[in-house]
């Protein structure tokens, strides 16, 4: 267990900059994500933390210690690579082992060791399979174990899950999380893909373009995006153009037939702005309720969990998700009410 | 023409080719046991000439002297062009290109230049028609095929793993033993046969550079033939075919194919399975 730091990390390859000076800091045990579409440096951060990449400028602090300059086999730092890594010529007790053998542990302990990560990756009596006959599953849970037997300080995981099918990525999402919780090792994962990065985190990173978007907790990132691309990164966002107004103290944005209430956060009164909102955060209601705006349905799109509503505001279009029991009713090309919670709105400067 | 002619045609050109290949080889052994004076008929079975071969011969020392003399260079050649093919792929990938055409170019030059050069060179610097420049000679020649088929198996190799073992807490040479000499190893056979084979029958470079006075195998099978022709050849020739009739056999009991070790990953899994 350690607190990881990383301050004002920069990176260029050639002449393409791909850290612009990342900072954040990770308190121990928790499960940190970083989130952000291909290219946008993720990985690289990931690599200079365990040194098999050098930074151009930064640090990268463990328990306030700066390890910028240890190579990568002192760091005690432990990865899992996207595509597993392990080492066909050896089977499965040696993968899982070497970092022990390494550390000159002797080889009656390294039995045992070896024998309980698997143990708790749910392989238990794999030891002398060979890695090269298990399915992409069982290997990356063998290089879990291999990277969870030395008692890493910081579990570094690339993109782990994104070679497995979708059932198998599920029930590794929630093992991974569940066994980071029981060892409570601090842990930083890449992912490009924002559904995993919200039910696994504690603490989301967004990036893009190696600068961090927006940094909080799950919810918030999810329900208040800070920049027009946190909102349409994660999970498509309506973004709906009008002018910020105020009426009676409180703050709206209103256009052409439809008035959203937003929580002040800056601006004047009569600036041009767009305002994210996520389908879910919607409701149906009457004319006459409070925050009413007139919705018309153009027609509707079945998605298993949720109706998706294509439809427009104002002549402005919004997509709408909602659950069965509220969309089966409606029929395409209707017109209907809906509102808005403020706290679920967020508005940005053109 | 149907295309079920068309088939059948290249079918049996297949088989004309194998015949081509093959009907020599078994000639000549055949003709190891053959009595007849110059190798005619009427067929005179006998072991003659294996007895020959085994007691008043100089084929057979000379022969040991090639042997040895080449596995000395593939020696060299397998350590300094592993070296090679692993400081390829440190640069990036387009110096690594750059690179290896420079290092594979000398595959297309004739031996026959390479040798006259090299001679020039050799005495120039002293050495002249020695040992010292035979081997340097034939290291040169073999050199690029184990660059070639080495650098093949690293392109084809996943590196990854190599990364994980470092942070595993192995050094850079803990890795290079542990994790990629065992994935190189086939690259590393098929450069080793390739640079034995190369150097065992190299006539020209050998013509060029032996020394006064000694013979390879190959100048002393090119003077015996001006000479005068005697069938312990034949049963030289024989014995060399079932050594490396062997050799294959051995290799392939040990999960090496022809296309596993001179392929670029046939035989094995492609990257990141």
């Amino acid at each position: 267990m350690a607190e990881l730091a990383v301050n004002e990390l920069r990176k260029s390859f050639g002449d393409k900059e791909v850290l612009k000076g990342v900072s954040f800091n990770v308190k121990s045990g928790n499960f940190l994500s970083l989130l952000g579409p291909s290219g946008c440096g993720k990985s690289t951060i990931l690599r200079i933390i365990c040194g098999l990449e050098t930074a151009d400028s930064g640090e990268v602090l463990v328990d306030g210690r700066d390890v910028t300059k240890i190579r990568p086999e002192k760091r005690g730092s432990g990865l899992v690579f996207q595509n597993y890594a392990l080492v066909p010529s050896m089977n499965v007790e040696k993968n899982v082992g070497y970092g022990l053998k390494m550390r000159k542990v002797p080889q009656e302990e390294i039995t045992q060791r070896v024998a309980e990560a698997l143990e708790q990756v749910k392989l238990g009596g794999y030891q002398n399979r060979k890695v090269t006959q298990l399915s992409g599953g069982e290997q990356q849970r063998v290089a879990l174990a291999r990277a969870l037997v030395t008692k890493p300080d910081i579990l570094l995981l690339d993109e782990p899950l994104s070679a497995l099918d979708r059932k198998v990525r599920a029930e590794m999402q929630y093992e991974i999380r569940s066994l980071q919780r029981k060892i409570g090792t601090t842990t930083v994962f890449v992912t490009h893909d924002q559904e995993e990065a919200l039910t696994m985190s504690d603490q989301i990173i967004l990036l893009y373009k190696g600068e961090i978007e927006q940094m909080g907790d799950p919810y918030t990132i999810y329900s208040q995006p800070a920049t027009v691309f946190a909102s349409d990164f994660l999970g498509k966002a309506n973004l709906i153009s009008g002018k910020l107004t105020n009426e009676g103290g409180k703050w709206y944005v209103a256009g052409d037939g439809f008035r959203i209430p937003v929580n002040y956060v800056g601006g004047q009164e009569g600036d041009e702005v767009k305002a994210a909102v996520r389908g879910e955060y919607f409701e149906f209601c009457s004319a006459d309720d409070e925050g009413a705006n007139p919705y018309h349905l153009t027609t509707r799109i079945f998605t298993g969990l949720a109706w998706r509503l294509v439809g427009t505001m104002g002549g402005q279009a919004l997509d709408i998700s909602a659950l069965g029991n509220h969309a089966n009713t409606l029929s395409d090309d209707s017109d209907v009410y809906v509102r808005i919670r403020p706290e679920n709105v967020v508005y940005y400067n053109n | 023409m149907t295309s079920k002619g068309f088939r059948r045609t290249m079918m049996v050109c297949l088989w004309i080719v194998l015949a081509f290949m093959y009907i020599p080889i078994i000639v000549i052994i055949g003709m190891s046991f053959n009595g007849a004076r110059y190798g005619m008929f009427p067929y005179q079975p006998t072991l003659r000439w294996y007895a020959e071969l085994f007691t008043t011969s100089d084929l057979l020392p000379t022969c040991w002297f090639s042997i040895k003399f080449a596995l000395l260079v593939t020696l060299a050649a397998v350590i300094l062009g592993t070296m090679t093919a692993f400081g390829l792929q440190a640069y990036a990938p387009k110096w690594a290109k750059r690179f290896n055409f420079v290092l594979q170019l000398p595959i297309i030059i004739p031996w026959l230049v390479t040798s006259i050069s090299l001679l020039l060179l050799f005495s120039f610097i002293g050495t002249g028609r020695s040992m010292i420049s035979m081997f340097l000679g034939n290291l040169i020649v073999v050199f690029p095929y184990v660059v070639l088929l080495v650098n093949g198996r690293f392109e084809a190799m996943d590196r990854t793993p190599e990364s994980a073992a470092r942070l595993l807490g192995a050094s850079p040479s803990r890795v290079f033993f542990d994790i990629t000499t065992p994935a190189i190893t086939p690259g590393i056979l098929a450069g080793g046969i390739m640079a034995m084979i190369m150097c065992f029958n190299n006539f020209v470079v050998q013509y060029y550079l032996v020394p006064i006075g000694t013979n390879t195998l190959p100048t002393l099978v090119f003077t015996r033939i001006r000479a005068e022709y005697k069938a312990d050849l034949n049963a030289l020739s024989a014995i060399i075919v079932l050594a490396a009739v062997v050799l294959v056999i051995v290799l392939s009991k040990l999960g090496f194919s022809a296309g596993s070790l001179f392929g670029m990953g046939g035989g094995t899994k492609k990257k990141g399975e």
